[in-house]
């Protein structure tokens, strides 16, 4: 058995091997052929997508607010929001010195067709046609709010259930208990 | 604005340029422990040469994760000891093999030499019969005379683990070489 250190000093012994002195310059050699790092490709991108977004930003901000904004919106969410949030008061024709009857056609006529336009999960037909009112109207007067009133009914008398009285159940045992020989205490 | 794009496009060479300049420092930290590493499996000084070069290339294109130095060398030691153990295996066909060159003392005799060779020689069939684990373990700890911590911190291991595996590459060898 050799000693640990012995054993150490022969390790080192074998593994101590130089490189050639040419070494150095050919790994220099092969970095410089290997293709570009991936980080120089990652600045590359860096400093391309950088001027693009100065660019970008630099349009949006020359144009209109209102174009920008169109711009930046997503189509279906326009049409979203048009559909849902404001009625369609453009649809609704000025108020006429017409007959009663020709006006009530003609806003129901509307109605029908602003509700059409209504999701009709979100807000019922009904309401839809309310609010389209209280816009058209521009005032709280017109509308006109009912109140019914429920008069109070006599509430039935309660009977009190009577107690009857219960006999005591008698505590004895059913069949005599016998114990065992030796087994009394 | 162009003054601002040249302003960008300076900035990035002049990081490139501090990034190559921290690599070329570790390069020639490193040089030896991979060359060493590469020949401790292969055993040959133009192969361990080509695979501490190709580790080193390697190193250079991913070199943005591994500036810091324990990190680079750590990486280093794995990289080159899994490339090396692969040109291994691809190698195994050929029957000639380089003889290992000893660092012999100064105007050894003939029979010195062939002794010293021999023992070497020996040593090296007990390192490859050691499992991949205790043989990289014992290799690091034989390279530059590391001490178990550098050794832990180059194969991410806690200093109780190596410390363990040395042991038993120790032992291991004993029992081979008697």
């Amino acid at each position: 058995m050799k000693p640990d250190s012995e054993l150490d000093r022969e390790i080192q012994a074998i593994l101590n091997v130089d490189p050639s002195p040419e070494f150095f310059a050919r790994v220099r050699n092969r970095i410089e052929e290997a293709p570009a790092p991936a980080w120089r490709f990652a600045w590359t991108v860096f400093a391309v997508g950088a001027m693009a977004a100065a660019i970008v930003v630099a349009i949006v901000i020359t144009r209109t607010p209102q174009e920008a904004l169109r711009a930046a919106l997503p189509q279906p969410l326009l049409n979203t929001s048009e559909r849902t949030n404001v009625p369609d008061v453009s649809a609704v024709k000025p108020v006429s010195p017409a007959p009663a009857s020709k006006v009530r056609e003609s806003r129901i006529a509307t109605e029908s067709r602003a509700v059409s336009n209504e999701p009709e999960f979100f807000i019922s037909s009904g309401e839809t046609a309310a609010i389209q009112r209280l816009l058209r109207s521009g005032s709280l007067e017109q509308i006109e709010v009912t109140i019914e009133t429920i008069e109070p009914q006599p509430l039935p008398e309660i009977q009190l259930a009577t107690i009857s009285f219960f006999e005591p159940i008698p505590n004895e045992p059913s069949m005599p208990v016998v114990m065992p020989k030796g087994d009394s205490q | 604005m162009h003054e601002y794009t040249a302003g960008i496009v300076g900035n990035i060479l002049s990081m490139e340029q501090d990034l190559k300049r921290e690599f070329e420092i570790l390069l020639a930290d490193s040089s030896k422990l991979a060359f060493r590493v590469a020949f401790s499996v292969l055993r040959h000084s133009e192969n361990a040469e080509d695979i501490a070069q190709e580790a080193f290339a390697k190193a250079y294109t991913s070199f943005r994760d591994l500036r810091d130095r324990d990190r680079f060398r750590a990486w280093l030691v794995r990289m080159t000891w899994r490339l090396a153990i692969n040109r291994l295996r691809s190698d195994r066909r050929r029957s000639a093999r380089e003889t290992v060159t000893v660092n012999a003392p100064p105007n050894p005799t003939p029979a010195q030499t062939i002794l010293e060779k021999e023992r070497a020689a020996r040593l090296w069939t007990a390192i490859d019969s050691l499992p991949d684990k205790l043989r990289i373990t014992i290799v690091l700890s034989g390279i530059e005379e590391y001490d178990t911590r550098e050794v832990a911190a180059l194969l991410r291991l806690p200093e109780g683990t190596v410390k363990s595996r040395l042991f038993l590459a120790r032992q291991r060898l004993k029992e081979l070489l008697t």
